[in-house]
């Protein structure tokens, strides 16, 4: 191959016409700005943001300064980065949850301030939760029969990309199936592979979005729509993260809890795990 | 591997990769306007697989095997939405009064167009081959490499590809040149 020369080369057989065509197709390399949307998105659908709060170090002051912002459990992980709390909910009780949600005054979250508790807190300095929004009585009384989370599941069992059941926590110790090999990604076989992480990456941002502004039940059902149509998603971790944190968001710390402790024990180096730590000691 | 130390290889992986796959998706036949977001989902599925890479295969590779998986899903979901690819570098009708630049910039969209409709006119792995030894300027064995395919294959599948390629702009070159001489240029 070696021996063969690049149309683009002046001494090889292709003629003028021919490079002046090729030659249209040098396009310039992407601008910087290009390359920080991009990873905008993606940390944006991994939940892997740049640091947002400005807490002084021992005060743990949130200076957290919207709506958007405090919908989050924020943490500095490493190099500047922060982690969205790692999260998935109980699948049952969820569409009820769901519906009490919907009511008007399922209110938007405001800012708060830390806890002397999380302020003296030995690990990493943790934005505080906002207050959650007051749940509906059905949404109460979801949350206060936190054992029946997980245990009645009457959702069908999803195998994930990683071999986990993306159902409830309960299930962590239960089968791991073979895991695909990115060699699956050369198959022309697993060609809705692509369309379907595009799918779920976007029920991801609109989850997170209509978490960040309040609506949560509109976050709850579209996170539980993608559960029933990616029965093996690609997103697994990050879909189950945000429902955690919106388990936490709607009043249902326990099952929230239960639920990280599971992820935990499943992906204990994923990036959500520290955040996710953070939720289980509170 | 902790979880900051993940996140700085998968950074680091991107800053490295992003120029590389942006223009391998847009040689593949990504549109302009989607390569943001195919960009994104190329490294959405590197950052979910980077625990199981073979660290003996060169990281590139996998990142030009997906770009190849998601540029083949959008070329299919463009044609079910019998959408144009390459729609974006259609010519404007030549105007009469057109400047000089005007008509300069109006021939170059052509022969984009013209390259798009011959890089269309290839399967995407012959593409994958022409795009990346004479746009990328990459050598048969680079090519071979990223590809993993034997060499012999790559040397193939490019004088399919530079067939296709001569055939699909024949037809053009004769109304290409006697714009150059409308304008005056000296090619």
């Amino acid at each position: 191959m070696s021996e063969i020369k690049h149309w683009l080369d002046e001494s090889s057989d292709a003629d003028d016409f021919e490079r002046a065509i090729l030659r249209s197709g040098l396009d310039p390399d992407p601008s910087p700005a290009q390359c920080a949307e991009v990873w905008a998105g993606i940390t944006g659908t991994l939940a892997l943001t740049p640091l947002v709060t400005t807490a002084a170090a021992g005060t743990a002051k949130a200076a957290v300064g919207s709506a958007s912002k405090a919908a989050t459990v924020w943490l500095s992980v490493g190099k500047g980065f922060v982690l969205g709390l790692a999260v998935y909910g109980a699948a049952t009780g969820l569409s009820e949850v769901s519906q009490s949600l919907s009511a008007p005054h399922a209110t938007p979250i405001t800012t708060s301030t830390a806890s002397p508790s999380t302020a003296n807190h030995a690990l990493p300095r943790v934005a505080p939760l906002a207050p959650t929004p007051t749940p509906e009585p059905a949404a109460a009384e979801a949350a206060a029969a936190p054992s029946s989370v997980g245990t009645s599941s009457t959702l069908p069992a999803a195998v994930t990309s990683n071999g986990v059941l993306a159902v409830s926590p309960s299930v962590g110790a239960s089968s791991v199936a073979a895991l695909p090999s990115v060699a699956a990604f050369d198959d022309p076989a697993s060609g809705t592979r692509a369309s379907q992480l595009r799918a779920e990456a976007q029920a991801l941002r609109a989850a997170r979005a209509a978490l960040r502004s309040g609506r949560l039940a509109d976050a709850f059902a579209t996170l539980e729509a993608s559960r029933r149509q990616f029965l093996a998603p690609e997103l697994y971790q990050e879909r189950e993260a945000l429902m955690i944190e919106l388990l936490q968001r709607s009043g249902q710390t326990s099952a929230a809890k239960e639920r990280a402790q599971a992820f935990l024990s499943r992906f204990p180096e994923s990036p959500h795990a520290e955040q996710l730590r953070l939720l289980v000691l509170r | 591997m902790s979880a900051a130390a993940d996140l700085a290889t998968f950074e680091a992986s991107y800053r490295e990769h992003f120029s590389f796959a942006w223009r391998a998706l847009r040689r593949l036949g990504v549109a302009e306007r989607d390569l943001a977001d195919a960009t994104q989902d190329v490294f959405l599925v590197v950052y979910r697989k980077l625990h199981e890479l073979d660290s003996e295969r060169p990281l590139a590779s996998y990142i030009y095997a997906i770009c190849l998986r998601v540029a083949s899903d959008r070329r299919r979901s463009a044609a079910q939405r019998h959408e144009l690819l390459n729609e974006e570098a259609e010519p404007a009708e030549a105007s009469e009064h057109a400047t000089a630049a005007h008509v300069t910039q109006q021939q170059n969209a052509e022969r984009r167009a013209l390259l798009e409709a011959a890089l269309e006119a290839m399967p995407l792995e012959q593409r994958a081959v022409f795009t990346l030894f004479e746009l990328e300027g990459r050598t048969g064995e680079e090519v071979a490499a990223l590809l993993c395919v034997p060499a012999a294959t790559v040397h193939s599948r490019l004088r399919l590809a530079r067939e296709v390629f001569r055939r699909s702009v024949e037809r053009d070159r004769a109304r290409d040149q006697f714009e150059m001489r409308r304008m005056g240029g000296d090619r």
